[in-house]
């Protein structure tokens, strides 16, 4: 009996005992609550302390609460930039834990804080991008954008007292919605179109420019050609005439008889009737002696 | 693990739970050593207390020596109550990652005592203090780790010119092991490291395509991409104190989106097409220029013929006129009249003469036609 009394009291013992001890990971914040009461934050932000720790038995609850960056996705929304163009955009948010007994008047746990950080996006991306051109939320500005976004959600993170950090905001998507982005594909259809045919037709001038050119070249040369050849057949004529008339100067009389001989002999045929006189010169011995 | 389980608002891991207050490892060995017994009834206060008097009665009383007719049986439920305790005990520190643990050799082990960072060691087999009072995380901090992002619309991204790029591309990252407290940062410090990885990747690559244009992301930019991309997502993970270090950012597809793809194509067909043309056209070129010199050369070539035969037979004819003159001017009366009467002679022996006297009273008669057919029959 004593001895029952004895293993009783150990096991009171080591059951208070382990219900006064507490283990925070290094990954972990905790907050104490003692009978309802939030007391203590331990191993939070700035005041790293994990490990074994003690509290009042029964009495106090211990509250464990992530102490690591964590992620917070917004999916598409869609949001109208200043120059009425509607953007899809998907945002991704970064916060940590910093001060646990706020963060858990407040908002309790993370579903709670998911909720509160949505709704403070939501509104954060909207102001900002309302104030400028889907342009820029596109393309140009986008770190600065990510900055003022940022800057935003951490204001109203602020006045709210969601004991938490912001690290990070960032924009994945920022994109047209469907029906525009099918507007952007024919777009960029026909722009290719317009290069490929204006290639084309450049390929084409190009092509008739070297023809051209090739064939002013040829009909150059070929009309060169004629002048040259109507030149020297031209020398050639003029040194005939030159010739002949060096050599038939001499005396122009005989050059006429000799030239009207060579022209009978060469004009007449075989066979060609000729009617002469009998009193032609040729027949002059014909029918006296002594001649006509 | 039955230390952190417990997160926010569920209350403290040791803070509830009645059967707590049962000696931890007084229970079956499936139990973990520790406390994650949550799903077992509590055993009735009194029969424990009674099992365990016999129990202790025969472990402490063996040697005490009670001398009850009870003690024998008693003696006997305590060795086997000792044994199963040491066996427990063994099972305790035997089992593998409680009393020891094995590090692989693409891993660290951290060792956590109560949580609370305590060692790292390196690959081989390690002792530490059983679980729950030590605690090993074995990270695979030399594997690389590959996320691929994009493929289907997720992959389509804007681009600065306002076109829309199909973009694929592979995050190849490790454990930063560059500084000594990469691997606890990496432990610690974020949540989720491959979606962290996967989300800060995304996001930079979108923020580098909706910088770039269209054909520089397509064309020769492919590399610069990779590279500021790579640089945005580390500067991006330091910030967070991730402990990741990014090895490579590979891009695997950058090229214009299915639906415009072809009018992609078309325009390098159309770059080859004028390219043929330009060539054809250049091909033709050469033809009709080496025709039209060949042309050249034959009219040049047929008038300088021209010019020189006919001042050669100029010249001919002048010299043969030259020379017969030079003969006539010695005796021109008798020269001319032989010249004359030769070539008359010649002339009138191959034609038909007929000789006719102009001063005949009757118009003569002319058989024209039959001369004509003796003409002919003469030439045959």
């Amino acid at each position: 009996m004593l001895r029952s009394i004895a293993i009783l009291i150990l096991a009171v013992v080591g059951f208070v005992g382990l219900n006064s001890v507490y283990t925070v990971n290094e990954r972990e914040q905790a907050l104490i609550v003692y009978l309802g009461d939030p007391v203590d934050a331990v191993n939070e932000a700035g005041d790293d302390d994990p490990g074994l720790h003690f509290k009042v038995p029964f009495l106090t609850e211990v509250l464990i609460f992530d102490k690591r960056n964590v992620a917070f996705d917004m999916d598409g929304e869609e949001i109208q930039a200043s120059d009425q163009v509607r953007l899809v955009v998907d945002a991704f948010l970064r916060f940590r834990i910093t001060d646990p007994l706020r963060f858990y008047q407040t908002v309790r746990n993370e579903r709670g804080a998911e909720l509160r950080l949505r709704s403070i996006m939501d509104d954060s991306l909207r102001g900002v991008i309302a104030s400028i051109p889907s342009q820029d939320v596109i393309s140009g500005q986008r770190a600065e954008l990510m900055e003022r976004v940022q800057a935003a959600v951490e204001a109203q993170v602020a006045t709210q007292s969601l004991g938490i950090e912001v690290i990070d905001v960032r924009i994945l998507r920022a994109d047209l919605p469907q029906q525009i982005a099918e507007r952007v594909f024919q777009r960029m259809r026909s722009e290719r179109e317009q290069e490929a045919a204006r290639i084309r037709a450049v390929g084409n001038q190009e092509a008739a420019e070297i023809e051209a050119d090739a064939n002013r070249q040829a009909t150059i040369i070929r009309a060169e050609a004629q002048r040259d050849s109507e030149r020297l057949r031209g020398e050639g004529d003029a040194q005939r005439n030159s010739i002949y008339a060096a050599a038939y100067g001499r005396d122009p009389e005989f050059f006429a008889f000799y030239r009207s001989m060579e022209a009978y002999e060469l004009a007449v045929d075989n066979g060609t009737p000729i009617i002469i006189p009998p009193d032609s010169e040729f027949f002059e011995y014909f029918s006296d002696q002594d001649g006509g | 693990m039955p230390w952190n389980d417990n997160t926010g608002g569920g209350g403290g891991p040791r803070g509830s739970g009645g059967n707590n207050g049962q000696n931890p490892w007084g229970q079956r060995p499936s139990g973990g050593g520790g406390g994650g017994n949550g799903g077992q009834e509590p055993p009735d206060l009194d029969e424990v207390v009674r099992q365990m008097q016999g129990q202790l009665r025969g472990m402490f009383g063996g040697g005490g020596g009670s001398g009850s007719g009870g003690a024998k049986g008693g003696k006997g439920g305590g060795i086997g109550f000792s044994l199963i305790i040491i066996v427990m005990i063994a099972i305790w520190i035997g089992t593998p990652g409680s009393g020891w643990y094995q590090v692989g050799p693409n891993e660290n082990g951290v060792v956590l005592r109560f949580g609370e960072y305590s060692r790292t060691s390196g690959p081989g087999v390690h002792f530490k203090f059983p679980t729950p009072f030590e605690q090993v995380l074995l990270p695979e901090v030399t594997t690389t780790n590959t996320i691929t992002i994009g493929g289907g619309s997720a992959g389509q991204m804007l681009t600065r010119d306002e076109n829309i790029v199909d973009i694929d591309f592979a995050v190849q990252w490790r454990v930063d092991l560059s500084y000594p407290d990469g691997v606890r940062d990496y432990l610690f410090n974020v949540r989720d490291p491959n979606k962290t990885v996967h989300d800060v990747a995304e996001s930079a690559m979108r923020e580098v395509i909706g910088t770039s244009d269209l054909q520089f992301i397509i064309g020769q930019g492919r590399g610069e991409i990779s590279q500021r991309t790579e640089e945005l997502v580390q500067t991006t993970l330091n910030e967070y104190n991730a402990g990741i270090r990014v090895l490579q950012i590979n891009l695997q597809t950058a090229q214009a989106p299915a639906s415009v793809i072809d009018a992609f194509r078309d325009v390098d067909v159309a770059e080859q097409d004028a390219e043929r043309a330009r060539l054809e056209a250049t091909a033709r070129a050469n033809q009709v220029i080496p025709a039209a010199r060949g042309d050249a050369a034959i009219m040049t070539q047929a008038a300088e013929a021209y010019r020189e035969s006919v001042i050669a037979r100029a010249d001919g004819e002048a010299d043969r006129f030259v020379a017969v003159y030079n003969e006539y001017a010695l005796a021109p009366e008798v020269t001319r009249r032989r010249m004359y009467l030769e070539t008359m002679e010649q002339i009138l022996q191959r034609s038909e003469l007929t000789v006719l006297d102009g001063d005949a009273g009757a118009v003569p008669y002319l058989p024209l036609n039959e001369l004509g057919r003796n003409r002919a029959q003469g030439g045959n």
